[in-house]
């Protein structure tokens, strides 16, 4: 073995990595730009203080559409409503009006009677 | 009488509502026979939401506001068949067992002993000397109808409201005024 065998082996040598550098170079890797997926990026963007804000006007979003729909359903329950009352009166209002019709009928059969007793 | 048939969401809740009289259950089977039918239920909760959608500018909404006001429930069910002889008078008579005086007082009564004549009652029940409830009964060859009003109502109330919404013009003077030709 000559001098430059020797020195190529030295060289060559297996030295053990020091201790976590797997663990740092995998999260090197993560955090690179362009190295993540769609999660990771959604991952980082929600980092605290932003995804508390996401969250807050997320909520906000939905009670504001609950709010809404609940109007919604409100106005066209009072509409359905004051529909039904109009229906409702206009329907008295006819059967009041049949019945003094009917009233009025007899009242004048009486009076016919009456006058024909009379002669 | 009404084109429209109207099978209300609140139809279902009616039944248990909160109501003077009850209304038969066979009223149920009634519908299915009939070609129209008018159900209208509506609670004090019902009428207040209603109140709330008549505008106070216009005056005969305004009226409608005012009269509605007075009111607990309004509750209706009209039927019409195309052929007489549709509904047993076991149904008129079973509404009319729970209309008794004192608190019921038939204030107009037509009665007719012909096989399918006209028959009209309409009951008025007061309170304090003022009218707190009214209920019509209407039975006709082809027609049945109940109205059922919970609260104070006065009939010249109505009469105000003659000629807006569809509602009939009821001036209460002599013979002729007001009826239909």
């Amino acid at each position: 073995m000559d001098r430059f065998e020797r020195q190529l082996r030295r060289a060559m040598r297996r030295v053990e990595p020091p201790p976590g550098f797997a663990e740092r170079v995998l999260a090197e890797a993560a955090a690179a730009p362009g190295s993540r997926g769609w999660r990771g990026r959604l991952a980082g963007f929600l980092r605290p203080p932003v995804r508390r804000w996401a969250v807050a006007a997320a909520a906000a979003l939905v009670i504001l559409a609950g709010i809404g729909y609940e109007r919604e359903m409100r106005r066209r329950q009072g509409e359905l409503a004051r529909q039904q009352v109009l229906e409702a009166l206009e329907i008295t209002a006819e059967q009041f009006q049949i019945a003094r019709r009917h009233v009025r009928k007899l009242n004048a059969v009486w009076e016919a009677a009456e006058e024909r007793s009379e002669q | 009488m009404k084109q429209a048939i109207l099978f209300l969401a609140l139809a279902g809740a009616a039944w248990a509502a909160p109501q003077d009289i009850r209304f038969p259950a066979s009223f149920e089977k009634l519908a299915e026979k009939a070609d129209e039918v008018v159900n209208i239920s509506l609670d004090a909760d019902m009428l207040g939401l209603a109140a709330n959608f008549l505008s106070n500018g216009k005056d005969d909404q305004k009226k409608v506001k005012e009269l509605v006001k007075g009111l607990k429930g309004i509750y209706i069910r009209s039927f019409e068949f195309s052929r007489e002889g549709q509904y047993p008078m076991g149904i008129v008579e079973e509404i009319e067992d729970q209309l008794k005086a004192p608190e019921w007082v038939p204030v107009i009564s037509v009665r007719s002993n012909k096989k399918g004549g006209d028959n009209a009652r309409i009951y008025f029940r007061r309170e304090n000397g003022k009218i707190s409830g009214i209920t019509i009964v209407s039975a006709e060859p082809k027609q049945l109808t109940v109205v059922h009003i919970i609260g104070l109502l006065e009939p010249g109330d109505l009469a105000k409201l003659g000629g807006n919404f569809g509602i009939p013009d009821m001036s209460w003077g002599p013979a002729g005024e007001g009826d239909e030709k």
